[in-house]
């Protein structure tokens, strides 16, 4: 039972590289926090500050208020489960397990019965005494979690540990380890830079990106209001639709840019009426785009480019001026697929239309 | 067609050369053996003799003769300072893989280059010196010196193999609440058995096989096996049935260790840069 | 509660502490002693002349001037030097021949590669045994089928023109394998994919050979050469065995003469300075191998240390 709270956390690798910049972040008790981002953008570098691998450059990490900078990761009373695993490929499943309670000179019978009942937790009653050679993919996952669980952390970690899974599997593990989390309510770090995953199983998501913060939130949260325009392309598959223009007032406002124009509805035409004649960025999601079916307010109207079909739906590349708008379609929608070449006009609500500053990246509505 | 039969000729050509010669290079070695097995008068015929009754006596009159001690004295000189020095060099190693300090590239290299050291420069101080300490002529003063040797090229070798282990599995073991020094010996020792396996194995080989050194500070108890071979070349000058046996049986042990670390003679050989 | 930390900290750090010296200190301690001590000590003695009955005379660089005068001394360098190029050229070229060769996937080759590796595992004083028993004048081998060829037995052993020749059969014999070796390794870490190209090319053998073999065996090569020309210039075992640095001195190497300065002249002070001139130019090459060696990817610091 533990809250982590991260202030202020910089970290340098030698005079050049700044890998985290000034993180902030609070991690309620028993909270399931996703550090987002992608590959090199700092996420895995503040996990390994706070198992206490690396020591920050500047900044306090406090377990439970007290603070834990120069505590030596065995002292931390925190567990992590390694993208590799990292099981000891000279132990048996067994001795994997009993590892940890052996660092703390449990005794030998305690040991054995803690073995068992997260053996049997975990499925692994038959496999104890192999090689971890010896398993399959799943169930080293499941003996690093239970050397991770045994010892009854107060803080769970985890780097990216479904990467090495294939994709049924994955997800599988994924509800299981939200299940799990869920039960023992342990406050858990969790790292991945696969959005669907930090979607499926956060309280809460720290988007992170060149090692800062962008967004911390609930996952509705980052994906309905994302505060900028990394964390807008970021999370949603496939990423956002960016459109650069300007808003222009003629008849009602429109949007004008790369050989393309959207009139917008007069609601909307209020809403942007400070940004007029700025230069900004527009975003609207794929899966927020349909059928204009004679709308005329919001419209984008193109040639069908490119059609992937997809189990029931069409994601439909948009030839829209000199963009490509990525527009997800359902199935029903269409008595035949939409073929290349085909006009194609799709509208948008008001609340789903999303702005940004071109220069500073921040969301401007 | 034509030009395809001409190039599988060609290669052939070429491998049957190249087979010729290496097997021209396992000559010596069978003559040896040959001779070993022949009795006095037989090694000097000429044309040689291939079929021939073989004799053990040679064998014999060397296992009732000093060499057996002097091959003892070798084998343990080589597994005295092959132990002391895996122990020293599995620490120090383990030290350079996980805690490079700033120059530490640089001690690297001198200790590396211990290894190189010409043995008639290290052989001329240590002989005065065991001189006024009265180790002239002990197992000891050996091993001091080749544990010289064998400390820096062990320290080469195992830190190769320490290198390779992944950082996260002695990371995970830091965090299940193990020193550093538990880590080590539970986790990464264990996993550079191997490792160790071969470093002892060349350890061996090269103190066995040392010649200088032993030469110059033995005259009597210590003698290892090859300066015994020496002797015995200059005492029995042409009893060659002797000393081809001696050579044999001081082979042995040497060809069953490189069976053994026949995979991994590159690293061996080469100090574990190249691989 | 900070301060039950702090103890946890300070503990921490105490143990840390412990076990890095535990890792350095008795290995730098032990090599230091033995290394640094006697080396000074050396340096110091071939600054001295040593007469036997009489206290040690300071004679400074006296007997590197003895030495740099004496034409023993060059003859002996010059014949080291000859021994080394020589062995260097058969060796590096039969080498590649033969890791070429070896090299080939065909079944029973695993045989072979183990079979051309063991003469250089043998102590080199036995190798020098095998050549003295096989190179004898009247009943070695060597001469045997020199004669049944149509050529004239040669007194391998005692000749001037061809002592040197036994030394060297004697070198390249034990360790060519270690060219092969090296080489064998070099060829195998070229990917697969860029051989089959180059078959699939038809590319001419020359072509083939500078364009894929070569990138990946110069360092092999380089190794090769640098490690056998620091041992042969060290070279001992062989001419102490095979010839005994007869006839003459044409067969005598550096270490050989050093030794015999030591033991048979007691001059302890010339023995010194002779095994500093090896000490020397075995360094300057131990040095341009250093720097081949030193590891080009390495690990951060920071990815290593746990920050305490």
């Amino acid at each position: 039972m533990a809250t982590l709270v991260l202030e202020k956390l910089n970290l340098w690798y030698g005079r050049h590289t700044h890998a985290v910049r000034d993180v902030d972040l609070v991690v309620e008790d028993g909270e399931l926090c996703v550090f987002l981002g992608p590959s090199g953008c700092g996420k895995t570098s503040t996990l390994r500050m706070i198992a206490g691998f690396v020591k920050p450059t500047s900044g306090k990490i406090y377990l439970d208020g007290e603070v834990i900078n120069d505590l030596y990761p065995g002292d931390r009373n925190v567990a992590m489960i390694f993208q590799s695993y990292a099981l000891y490929p000279h132990l048996t499943v067994r001795e994997q397990l009993a590892f940890p309670l052996k660092a703390k000179r449990t005794p030998r019978q305690e040991i054995a019965q803690r073995v068992e009942e997260i053996a049997h937790f975990l499925h692994l009653e038959d496999f104890l005494d192999r090689y971890p050679q010896e398993l399959s993919a799943g169930q080293r996952q499941r003996v690093a979690i239970g050397r991770a669980l045994i010892r009854k952390p107060k803080l769970f970690l985890m780097d990216e540990p479904l990467s090495q899974l294939d994709a049924r599997l994955r997800v599988e593990m994924r509800a299981s380890l939200r299940k799990l989390q869920q039960e023992l309510r342990i406050t858990t770090i969790y790292v991945t830079h696969d959005q669907t995953e930090a979607q499926g199983l956060a309280d809460k998501i720290m988007v992170m990106h060149q090692g800062r913060v962008q967004q911390v939130g609930k996952p509705i949260e980052i994906y309905e209001n994302p505060a900028n325009l990394f964390v807008a392309g970021f999370v949603g598959m496939p990423a956002m639709n960016f459109l650069r223009g300007v808003f222009l007032r003629g008849e009602g406002v429109e949007f004008r840019g790369n050989g393309m124009r959207i009139p917008l509805s007069s609601g909307l035409g209020e809403r942007v009426a400070p940004l007029e004649g700025r230069e900004v960025i527009l975003g609207v999601r794929p899966e927020h785009l349909m059928l204009a079916r004679g709308r005329e307010e919001n419209v984008i109207r193109g040639e069908v480019y490119v059609v992937e079909p997809q189990s029931n739906e069409y994601i439909v590349d948009v030839k829209f001026g000199g963009e490509i708008v990525k527009v997800r379609l359902e199935k029903r929608e269409f008595a035949s697929p939409p073929r290349p070449g085909e006009v194609i006009e799709v509208t948008f609500e008001d609340r789903y239309l999303y702005l940004f500053d071109p220069v500073t990246e921040k969301r401007l509505l | 067609m034509r030009e395809e039969t001409k190039f599988l000729i060609r290669r052939a050509v070429f491998l049957a050369v190249a087979l010729g010669i290496t097997l021209a290079f396992m000559f010596p070695l069978v003559w040896v053996i040959l001779a070993s097995l022949k009795t006095r008068l037989e090694i000097f015929v000429l044309p040689p003799k291939w079929i021939f009754l073989p004799t053990l006596q040679n064998y014999r009159d060397i296992l009732s003769s000093d060499f057996m001690y002097q091959l003892r004295n070798s084998l343990l000189v080589a597994a005295i300072s092959t132990g002391v020095s895996l122990v020293f060099g599995s620490l120090t190693a383990y030290g350079f893989s996980r805690y490079p300090v700033r120059g530490s590239d640089n001690i690297l290299f001198w200790i590396l280059s211990l290894r190189m050291l010409p043995p008639i420069a290290v052989v001329i101080p240590f002989y005065l010196l065991f001189r006024s300490l009265g180790l002239l002529d002990t197992t000891l003063a050996l091993v001091l010196v080749y544990c010289i040797f064998n400390i820096s090229f062990s320290i080469w070798v195992l830190k190769g193999f320490f290198d390779e282990i992944p950082v996260e599995l002695e990371e995970a073991a830091k965090l299940d609440g193990y020193s550093p020094a538990q880590v080590f010996f539970r986790v990464s020792l264990p996993l550079v058995r191997p490792g160790l396996a071969t470093t002892a194995i060349f350890c061996l080989i090269q103190s066995l096989n040392e010649f200088l050194v032993a030469l110059t500070l033995t005259t009597r108890k210590a003698v290892t096996a090859p300066v015994g071979l020496a002797k015995l070349q200059t005492f029995l000058g042409t009893d060659w049935g002797r000393i081809s046996a001696a050579a044999v049986i001081f082979m042995i042990p040497v060809v069953v260790f490189t069976i053994f670390v026949r995979n991994e003679l590159i690293r061996g050989m080469s100090f574990g840069r190249m691989r | 509660m900070a301060e039950h930390i702090d103890a946890l900290v300070r503990r921490r750090r105490r143990e840390e502490l412990r076990f890095r010296l535990l890792l350095f200190v008795p290995t730098i301690v032990f090599l230091v002693l033995m290394v640094i001590f006697p080396l000074v000590y050396s340096v110091n003695v071939s600054f001295y002349d040593y007469v036997r009955g009489r206290e040690p005379r300071f004679v400074g660089f006296g007997n590197y001037a003895q030495l740099f005068r004496s034409e023993q001394f060059w003859l002996v360098t010059w014949v080291t030097l000859r021994i080394t190029l020589t062995c260097l050229a058969i060796e590096m070229g039969l080498g590649l021949l033969l890791g070429f060769a070896l090299s080939e996937r065909i079944p029973g080759m695993g045989l072979f590669r183990l079979l051309i590796f063991l003469p250089m595992m043998l102590a080199p004083l036995v190798a020098g045994l095998f050549w003295r028993l096989l190179l004898d004048q009247t009943f070695g081998l060597v001469n045997f089928f020199l004669e049944r060829l149509g050529f004239q037995a040669v007194e391998w052993l005692t000749d001037p023109r061809f002592a040197i020749w036994g030394i060297i059969i004697t070198d390249v014999w034990q360790w060519t394998p270690f060219v092969v070796l090296l080489v064998l390794a070099g060829l195998g870490t070229i990917p697969q994919e860029l051989r089959e190209a180059a078959t699939l090319d038809r590319a001419s053998p020359w072509m083939r050979f500078r364009n894929i073999y070569l990138p990946y065996l110069r360092m092999p090569i380089l190794l090769a050469v640098l490690f056998r020309s620091i041992d042969t210039l060290k070279m001992f075992d062989v001419p102490y065995i095979l010839t005994g640095g007869g006839p003459g001195d044409l067969t005598t190497t550096l270490s050989l003469l050093g030794y015999r300065n030591l033991f048979s002249f007691f001059k302890v002070g010339v023995a010194s300075a002779i095994s500093w001139f090896v000490v020397i130019i075995v360094n300057v090459l131990v040095n341009i191998l250093l720097k081949i060696l030193s590891p080009r990817k390495k690990i951060p610091r920071e990815m290593v240390d746990t920050g305490l």
